[in-house]
């Protein structure tokens, strides 16, 4: 069982053609052997996907396969006929991508959707064969009512269904190598676990091998067997999981697992008297405790007086009625929430998806109208108030959204977009005024002043969630709402991302509101945490209690669908 | 059950379009400057008969009492006296209308059929060849007049060729359904051919932009080919915008057919509802106008309740 089932050997990606050409996939080589897990990890453009792609022949039309062999099976893959790639594909590769929601036509029954590919490997097949092979490949992966899915349509299942049944769909030839796109990070963290677990139990049952792309050091941790790690468009490391989470010996690599948060590491920089920041958490500690002076993040702790009290507030949402040829339905969102949140308070909110963290944001920060309570915001019951003082409040309550790219106006210079708010809500009485103060709050995110002038196309990722955080900023609020501000981020970008918050926390004396699905950000970043789970408040707790034994039964749940990073020796199994 | 209450409102919604419809054309025929009746009758009548005659029209009546007698005359009276014809309007322009639907008819199918193949040839091909010049055609055609194109055809197939008669709509000793279709073909392409163009761009730009789509690059993966992704999945979830497209087309080609009629000397409503505009016979455009409209809202009615059966999501 052992010997390579596929191998890739000098693989070179380039895009476009010429002196142009821009390499992004360079001289990769790697081995994945029978029956086993190996994992591609890296950051974004780091050019995963793009390798994946090449296996399958599934380049987009500009990319080009520059030089480099793909074997799969003794089998060259890439000087194969166009015919023949088309015949690897199913029978002998299946691929799983990211987004669930859009992987399956939309237009056609799930049963219909299996049918037509096991029509395609299985000509053979009676109809009815194919009907019982689709829904026994239903059950293999976990879904019970087989026979309702089968006549579904994907918009009336759950992401985690859906990916259920991408698995069922790419599994069901009994492909060999089964390759895996960032399969579950999409999705909510519980559901991750049941995927990942549905993932090795399909690949080891047929007996193939999966190929697992992520950028998720926990994923990898818990799924691979062998890992490579890649940067732009080279392998920069690979080796053995335990061996290489372990003992990295890419400083690349040690970095990138330095930077990702695990639960405890506040602890253990508080046990060590190091300030709480995550670029000096990760790895060993050391690698930035020398520029942090210790003793800076001890807080100052939070006066005893609310920023925002929010007391039994309900909010419901009616979908269909007159005229919509839906029957109106009504969904309670938020049901009967009371919480407080301390100045120079740091407040958590965590729940699945649909739990309603978000609806309860964008009451606090006045963007929907509560049903019913109170939301009490220095004072004043925003719930209530006439439009016009509302709008006079806004300035000091902001949002800084999770998408960086579509919060900011494509054809807009930043500098403006900063600076526009300040005018509407006359904070600055000319052009010029608002672009020096636009210039003032870049440079707290940390940007030089040349940035006013670019466009958000010109900046990465993190750039633009800086951005974001300082058009927030210079309406100089109390309270700054972050809905998942990070989780669109590159580790490395996201550790640097949260640093400035803290950071910012401290020198503003700010107010949080932290929307956030991973557990280990919101223990490290937050002091309290509330949970809600279907619109209900269950607790809220001190975060330092995360992991005591009292917590309620859905906080646990969610406590223990994170997949931390074993660095522990390895233990043969 | 919740699909026939949406389709019984969205027809009842049909009313009160129509009385705003009826309410505007009713007004911009009484508003705009002219008297059908001095025209009419003031050569080789009295002024005191001229009065009586246009009291016996009930224009002298305060202007909703017209309306409301326009609007029941509608109902009972095929639409009011036409002023000039002194015949119920409906009966004047049924015959017509009916002509003008088998040339709209005729100018869907085409638009239809032509379009969807140019756009499905453009759309696989994008960026190539077939691509590029299917493109350079559909923007030099867009910008071709209705009346050039018309008489460039006639030149060629009917004068040239000697394919395809040259005008109206039957031979003179009269033929079965073959001899009206060769008639159709130059008036229904000439009528068709903007809406085919958009129809094809749309169609190309669907395929163009499905292709990049995820559930596409599932299937590939699993070696679905190209023809059926294109043929099944692509043209499956284009296939309501297109639906929606060909509706609104519909109601471009209803009153584009128009200038055709004149081109083509075609025997439709087009001809009719020009010279009563020029003769300001009221009840004459009031009845073409309403029943454009009708017709422009159940083509509305019919895409719309379309593309929401197309619609898995708001099958249930």
């Amino acid at each position: 069982m052992t010997g390579a089932l596929l191998s890739v050997r000098d693989l070179s990606v380039e895009f476009g053609r010429g002196p142009a050409a821009e390499r992004v996939v360079d001289e990769v080589t790697f081995d994945v052997r029978r029956g086993e897990t190996f994992a591609l990890v890296g950051e974004s453009g780091a050019g995963k996907s793009l390798t994946a792609s090449a296996i399958l022949g599934l380049l987009p039309d500009d990319a080009v396969v520059t030089s480099g062999s793909i074997s799969l099976d003794g089998e060259e893959v890439l000087t194969a006929e166009r015919s023949s790639v088309t015949r690897f594909r199913g029978s002998k590769i299946g691929m799983i991508f990211q987004n669930p929601l859009a992987s399956l036509d939309p237009s056609f029954r799930i049963g219909n959707q299996l049918k037509e590919i096991i029509g395609l490997h299985r000509p053979a097949a009676s109809k009815r064969e194919r009907h019982e092979i689709a829904e026994t490949w239903l059950r293999n992966v976990g879904i019970g009512d087989a026979a309702r899915v089968m006549s579904a349509y994907p918009h009336e299942l759950s992401g985690g269904m859906r990916q259920r049944v991408m698995i069922a769909l790419a599994s069901l030839s009994g492909p060999a190598l089964l390759i895996a796109d960032e399969p579950t990070t999409a999705l909510d963290a519980v559901v991750q676990k049941q995927i990942l677990d549905l993932l090795i139990g399909v690949t080891r049952e047929t007996g193939g091998s999966l190929l697992l792309i992520t950028h998720d050091f926990g994923v990898v941790s818990y799924a691979a067997d062998r890992v490579a790690v890649m940067k732009d468009g080279r392998i920069v490391e690979q080796g053995r999981r335990d061996r290489l989470l372990a003992a990295p010996s890419d400083p690349y690599t040690r970095a990138l697992i330095g930077a990702v948060p695990e639960i405890g590491s506040r602890a253990r920089l508080a046990g060590r008297g190091l300030p709480r920041r995550f670029r000096a958490a990760g790895g060993d500690g050391r690698a930035d405790a020398a520029a942090a002076t210790p003793g800076e993040g001890a807080v100052t702790g939070p006066a005893r007086s609310p920023l925002v009290t929010v007391r039994n507030v309900t909010k419901e949402f009616v979908v269909g009625g007159l005229g919509t040829g839906q029957r109106k339905r009504r969904f309670t969102a938020v049901r009967d929430v009371s919480l407080e949140i301390e100045r120079g308070e740091i407040f958590g909110l965590i729940g699945e998806s649909g739990s309603g963290k978000s609806t309860l944001s964008r009451l606090v920060g006045g963007l929907l109208r509560a049903d019913s309570g109170e939301i009490v915001f220095d004072g004043r019951d925003i719930a209530r108030l006439p439009k016009a003082e509302l709008r006079r409040l806004r300035p000091r309550f902001q949002f800084v959204f999770q998408d960086a790219t579509s919060s900011l106006n494509p054809r807009v210079p930043v500098g403006e977009q900063i600076g526009r708010p300040l005018l509407r809500f006359g904070k600055a009485v000319s052009r010029a005024e608002g672009r020096a103060r636009a210039a003032e709050v870049l440079d707290l995110v940390r940007l030089p002043a040349s940035y006013l002038d670019r466009y958000p196309h010109e900046l990465s990722g993190g750039q633009r969630q800086r951005i974001g955080i300082a058009r927030a900023l210079a309406l100089e609020p109390d309270l700054l709402i972050l809905d998942e501000p990070t989780s669109a981020l590159d580790v490395s970008t996201q550790a640097a991302i949260l640093d400035l918050l803290l950071d910012l926390r401290d020198e503003l004396g700010l107010t949080y509101l932290f929307i956030g699905h991973n557990l280990a950000i919101v223990e490290f970043l937050c002091d309290r945490v509330g949970v809600l789970e279907r619109g209900v408040l269950l607790e809220t707790f001190g975060a330092g209690e995360l992991s005591s034994g009292d917590r309620h039964p859905v906080t646990r749940a969610l406590l223990d669908a994170v997949l931390p990073i074993r660095r522990e020796a390895p233990v043969a199994d | 059950m919740g699909t026939f209450k949406h389709i019984l409102w969205r027809v009842l919604n049909i009313v009160p379009v129509l009385l705003v419809v009826s309410v505007l054309t009713f007004l911009v025929g009484r508003l705009t400057p002219g008297d059908p009746i001095e025209a009419q009758f003031a050569r080789d009548h009295t002024p005191e008969q001229v009065e009586v005659i246009r009291a016996s029209y009930g224009l002298t009546l305060p202007l909703w009492q017209q309306y409301a007698k326009w609007v029941k005359d509608l109902f009972t009276a095929g639409g009011g006296l036409s002023i000039a014809q002194g015949q119920p309007v409906f009966d004047i322009l049924l015959p017509n209308f009916a002509n003008t639907l088998i040339l709209t008819a005729a100018g869907v199918v085409i638009c239809a059929v032509l379009g969807v193949v140019i756009g499905v040839i453009a759309g696989i091909n994008h960026r190539r060849f077939p691509d590029r010049f299917a493109m350079l055609f559909v923007q030099t055609g867009s910008n071709l007049s209705v009346y050039w194109f018309g008489l460039v055809l006639i030149w060629i197939f009917s004068l040239w060729l000697g394919w395809l008669p040259v005008a109206g709509m039957e031979s003179r000793n009269g033929g079965g359904f073959g001899d009206l279709l060769a008639h159709l073909v130059l008036p229904g392409l000439s009528a068709a051919l903007i809406s085919t163009l958009v129809l094809a761009r749309f169609v190309r730009l669907g395929i163009v932009q499905e292709s990049h789509s995820d559930y596409v690059r599932t299937f590939a993966s699993q070696g679905v080919p190209r023809r059926r992704l294109v043929g099944k999945h692509i043209g499956r979830n284009i296939l309501p915008a297109v639906v929606n497209i060909i509706g609104l087309e519909i109601g471009t080609l209803i009153t584009g057919v128009i200038f055709v009629e004149s081109v083509f000397n075609w025997p439709g409503i087009g001809t009719q509802l020009v010279n009563a505009v020029n003769g300001k016979d009221y009840p004459l455009i009031q009845g073409g106008v309403i029943l454009v409209a009708l017709c422009y809202l159940v083509v509305n009615l019919l895409t719309d309740v379309t593309v929401d059966a197309l619609n898995p999501r708001l099958r249930r």
